[in-house]
């Protein structure tokens, strides 16, 4: 009969005869019948023992013990000591045929090839794997029988199973974490289970036997020692799609679950590696002398130094977390050719964990011949050179590395190997300890890690003697989710120290938010930043224990970056959904520039935008005083807070190739440009990009990059985020077709076709205006609108008086008067601003420098400009 | 925590006693001479390590504390020949004790049995 299973390492793993009820009970009596033997063995030997020794002693007394009589003579006391040893023995035998029996989880094997379910029933012996389910999983699935038994269902499913893990901590502590209830579980689960199909209970569905195979392989490629609960619980979770919608209800997706196990498998395997490692940490020597006795004391080296693997064996150094493949690529170029490494990675992203890492593998001696029995040390620069000149630096590093050379046992780590180029310190000397270092290497005496960053590698070692020597080793920015498992290692201690609990959605939101928003440092050094911060503030705000929710970190990141990350809140909500009535109380008119621009944020609120654009970009065309510009501020005003945070350019600066130095900075000046940094300082801003067709053609190239991807680097190497921006460009090109084709009353569509196809093609390319999200012509502005835009300006003056306690009132016929004189087609609104200064705020303010107005006074503006003022009552 | 059912229990644990009882004897001197074996075995290794005797004697002719000087290789060497000899007369105690353990084990169960008839059934006879 075909029997399924795995070949591991030669031998084949099945799943018995299938898991039933009995064969549990069997295990468990089986268990207990040891149990059993092995105590009431041990019971029997000592009264047996204690018995005889107490009858010799009482009857022959402690002084003729060494009487040869005593041990020839046959005596009672003497067979019973004989009859403990007898059992003894018996006890022996059956402890260690009870230690035989239990099976160890293979080892897992270096192969790439996955393990794939296969007939094994050629194979002698197949081994059972539910032998190595932990007392938790046996528990589990006891449960799981218990539970189909008792709804009558014909077989166990994985629902049963799921359902059977909950009473596990370790099922506990995910649900916690992931901020579910037990309780909103219950009903559907409840119903869930009623819908199963009914029958004599058979033993487990074929879905539950492969639960079991791949948790017992999912443990395999942990490399863990047993089957926990854990690992059936997570594929319990993947068999049943029931199971995942009842979490998706929760708001756990299956990364979301997944990185979730991940974290409580990390914790395991931290317990296990803190264990093996203390045990090999009894071995490694501390001080500078190794096992060999072949080093030499090293003063001068000591007092610019920190020596890692010490700082290993006393537990000082963070545990590493994956990295497997640069360290491994480390080694190979350490055994390949006794030739230094130098880790280059963006600051952040764990080089010194790497270097950490190392000093652990050499406690524990895994690692290559040519490393063990050896210390690492780092060099600290900075110690070295401060507070001398530069020969005396120079004659520090000498002697430092004199005692490396003699010690033998030392390989040294370099932090920043770029501070060794060009060290000028105590007056005009430059030392280049680059070269001296380089020359040591290469006699080959001992070799160096060093890191540094790829600006500085590229600037500083590459092209310099350091290049010559160091082998460069990649040490990339994790991906998301590879950081999320990095954090999470690093929960327990900031727990542990702030003394609050994170939830899995406050840890992703962590790495997510600080990924997006936080360009200018590295995952997963920003995130651990983050989750720092926010425990703190958690501890202030809710005290011991608090639980610091995602909602806690969207919190800190939207104070340390500006940008709104936390959930939308009600009045919020309420200024989104009528922003357009908001925005139509500045600007008159223009309906189709105002519900583009309202939609854009409000798709960038509910973040169904692209993260990897700007919000939204537009391109506004029009005569000039239509309220291209005026629509910009009130969006500012209305959304961003204030008019303020508006970054705005006006592109007839950028006329030629050489203010592109203004734009992103000059190159070579390591700063960046006056636009770049404003927007690096106010990342959620509105871009306004005045009169655009003025702007040299080069200067339109880098804009668009911004609005395709988003981002642009400055001279100084730092990538500009603009993906919280909204970007909006105006441009008064073709003004004379729009004015000419409104007049004529062509559809505003046709127009907007006619101006991208024929008047903008010689100002602007077609892939720049493809870039923008919308392209909005703005109609030159109608009679109505401007008497409109008058009664606003008045408001503005009214608004004006009011702070001094004076009222403003404006008659209709001045109302039509102020708009006959303002109103000009070709200028739109903009004659209307003088006309409104030149007729109303003159005389108002030649009225208050006579003194004729008082407070709570009224002024009346009539028609012909003729001014009355009503009398305010007195107090 | 349910408990297993009393019936089971039972035929397991004298299933296993008389299994124990009866294969006690050559288990002794089969799987069990191997286990202890493989444990005096293991246990010396760990002791070695525990010693460093090898590295020790790898670095027998490495001058220590880096005296490279011939006065200094001199002392080095005989250092070590010293520290090798003291640690190998330690490591070779420590195998005494453990041949002792092994001698013990090797005696005790014909001993116990022999002593349960001798000083038993000698009082009845005797």
């Amino acid at each position: 009969m075909p029997q399924n299973g795995v070949i591991i390492n030669e031998k084949a793993y099945v799943l018995g005869q299938g898991l039933s009820q009995k064969s549990m009970e069997m295990r468990r009596a089986e268990e207990t019948a040891a149990r059993i033997i092995s105590g009431s063995g041990v019971i029997i030997a000592l009264l047996l023992f204690m018995a005889g020794v107490g009858l010799l002693v009482w009857e022959y007394g402690f002084e003729t013990l060494f009487v040869s009589m005593f041990w020839t003579k046959p005596s009672f006391g003497m067979a019973l000591v004989c009859a403990s040893v007898l059992v003894g023995c018996f006890l022996f035998e059956h402890q260690i045929e009870v230690a035989r029996k239990i099976e160890h989880m293979p080892k897992k094997m270096r192969t790439s090839k996955p393990l794939e379910l296969a007939d094994v029933s050629g194979i002698q012996k197949p081994i059972d794997i539910t032998r190595f389910f932990d007392p938790g999983s046996i528990k589990s699935l006891e449960s799981a029988f218990h539970i189909a038994t008792k709804f009558g269902h014909g077989a166990v499913e994985p629902l049963h199973i799921f359902i059977g893990c909950l009473e596990e901590d370790v099922v506990s502590i995910l649900f916690a974490r992931l901020g579910v209830s037990f309780e909103k579980l219950q009903d559907p689960l409840g119903r869930r289970l009623s819908t199963r199909q009914l029958g004599t209970l058979s033993g487990c569905s074929a879905e539950s036997n492969d639960v079991l195979m791949q948790a017992f392989l999912g443990a395999y490629f942990q490399d863990r020692d047993e089957v926990g609960a854990l690992e059936l619980f997570a594929q319990a979770y993947v068999h049943d799609p029931f199971i995942q919608e009842l979490l998706s209800d929760q708001n756990i997706d299956e990364n979301q679950f997944a990185n979730m196990v991940e974290w409580l498998r990390i914790n395991e395997k931290m317990r296990e590696q803190y264990a093996r490692f203390q045990k090999a940490a009894a071995f490694k020597p501390t001080g500078p002398m190794n096992r060999a006795m072949t080093s030499v004391a090293t003063p001068m080296l000591d007092a610019f130094s920190e020596d890692l693997t010490t700082a290993a064996v006393y537990g000082r150094l963070p545990m590493l977390i994956g990295r497997d493949q640069e360290i491994e690529e480390a080694f190979r170029v350490i055994e390949g050719g006794r030739e230094s490494v130098v880790l280059v990675g963006p600051e952040g992203v764990g080089k010194g964990s790497v270097l950490a890492g190392i000093a652990q593998l050499m406690v524990e001696e895994r690692v290559p011949d040519l490393l063990k029995d050896k210390r690492l040390v780092r060099l600290s620069i900075p110690h070295l050179i401060s507070g001398v000149s530069a020969e005396a630096a120079q004659e520090r590093m000498l002697l430092a590395l004199d005692e490396v050379a003699k010690s033998l046992n030392i390989i040294l780590a370099i932090s920043d190997i770029e501070q060794m180029t060009g060290v000028s310190t105590g007056g005009s000397a430059t030392a280049d300890l680059a070269a001296l270092l380089v020359d040591f290497l290469s006699r080959g005496s001992t070799f160096a890690i060093a890191t540094t960053t790829p600006q500085a590698y590229t600037s500083n070692v590459e092209r310099s003697v350091l290049g010559r020597i160091f082998q460069k080793v990649l040490v990339n920015e994790p991906e998301e989710k590879e950081a999320i498992h990095v954090l999470e290692s690093k929960i327990g201690g900031i727990e542990y120290e702030q003394k609050v609990i994170f939830t899995y959605g406050a840890v992703e939101k962590a790495v997510m938010l600080s990924d997006r928003y936080m360009h200018e440092m590295y995952l997963p050094k920003k995130a651990i930043v983050i989750a720092k911060e926010v425990a703190q503030d958690v501890f202030k705000r809710k005290g011991e224990q608090g639980i610091v929710t995602a909602e806690d970190v969207a919190k800190i990141v939207s104070v340390k970056t500006g940008v709104p990350v936390t959930n939308v809140q009600e009045d919020e909500k309420q200024k989104l959904l009528h922003l357009e009535e908001e925005m139509h109380g500045r600007v008159i008119g223009q309906d189709e520039a105002v519900k583009a621009v309202a939609a854009a944020l409000r798709r960038a609120r509910a973040d169904l935008r692209s993260s990897k654009r700007p919000i939204a970009s537009f391109l506004f065309l029009g005569s000039t005083g239509v309220g291209k510009t005026e629509l910009a501020k009130t969006l500012a005003a209305t959304y961003f807070g204030s008019e303020q945070s508006m970054v705005r350019v006006d592109m007839s600066e950028y006329q030629d190739v050489r203010s592109m130095d203004r734009l992103i900075g000059a190159p070579g000046s390591n700063s960046g440009g006056i636009f770049s940094e404003a927007v690096r300082e106010r990342p959620f801003s509105i871009v306004l990009l005045d009169e655009l067709e003025k702007a040299a053609p080069d200067i339109l190239n880098v804009f668009l990059q911004i609005l395709d991807d988003g981002r642009v680097t400055d001279a100084a190497g730092r990538v500009i985020d603009f993906t919280n921006t909204i970007i909006i460009a105006t441009s008064n090109a073709g003004t004379q077709y729009i004015q000419d084709a409104v007049q004529k009353g062509e559809a505003m569509e046709d127009i907007k076709t006619h101006l991208v196809e024929e008047e903008l093609r010689g100002i602007y390319r077609p892939e720049f205006l493809n870039r923008f999200d919308g392209i909005v012509v703005f109609k030159p502005l109608a009679q109505e609108q401007i008497v409109e835009i008058t009664k606003l300006m008045i408001k503005q003056v009214a608004k004006r008086l009011e702070a001094k306690g004076i009222g403003f009132d404006v008659t209709d016929a001045a109302v039509q008067e102020l708009t006959q004189k303002g109103y000009d087609p070709k200028f739109g609104a903009r004659p209307l601003r003088r006309v409104v200064q030149e007729e109303v705020d003159n005389a108002i303010a030649n009225a208050l420098l006579e003194g004729k107005v008082k407070r709570r006074d009224t002024i009346i503006l009539d028609a012909g400009g003729q001014m009355r003022i009503q009398e305010g009552q007195a107090l | 925590m349910k408990t297993a059912s009393g019936g089971f229990v039972a035929t397991f644990l004298l299933r296993d006693f008389v299994q124990r009882v009866l294969t006690l004897p050559v288990w002794w001197y089969t799987i069990g001479l191997a286990t202890v074996l493989k444990g005096i075995k293991n246990n010396m290794k760990q002791t070695a390590r525990g010693f460093g005797l090898d590295v020790w004697v790898k670095n027998l002719f490495v001058p220590m504390y880096g005296e490279t000087q011939f006065s200094g290789k001199l002392i080095s060497f005989g250092i070590r020949l010293v520290m090798v000899l003291g640690q190998s007369i330690g490591l070779f105690v420590w195998s005494l004790l453990l041949f002792v353990f092994f001698f013990i084990y090797l005696l005790s169960l014909p001993a116990s049995v022999l002593g349960i008839f001798y000083y038993g059934f000698g009082l009845l006879f005797f």
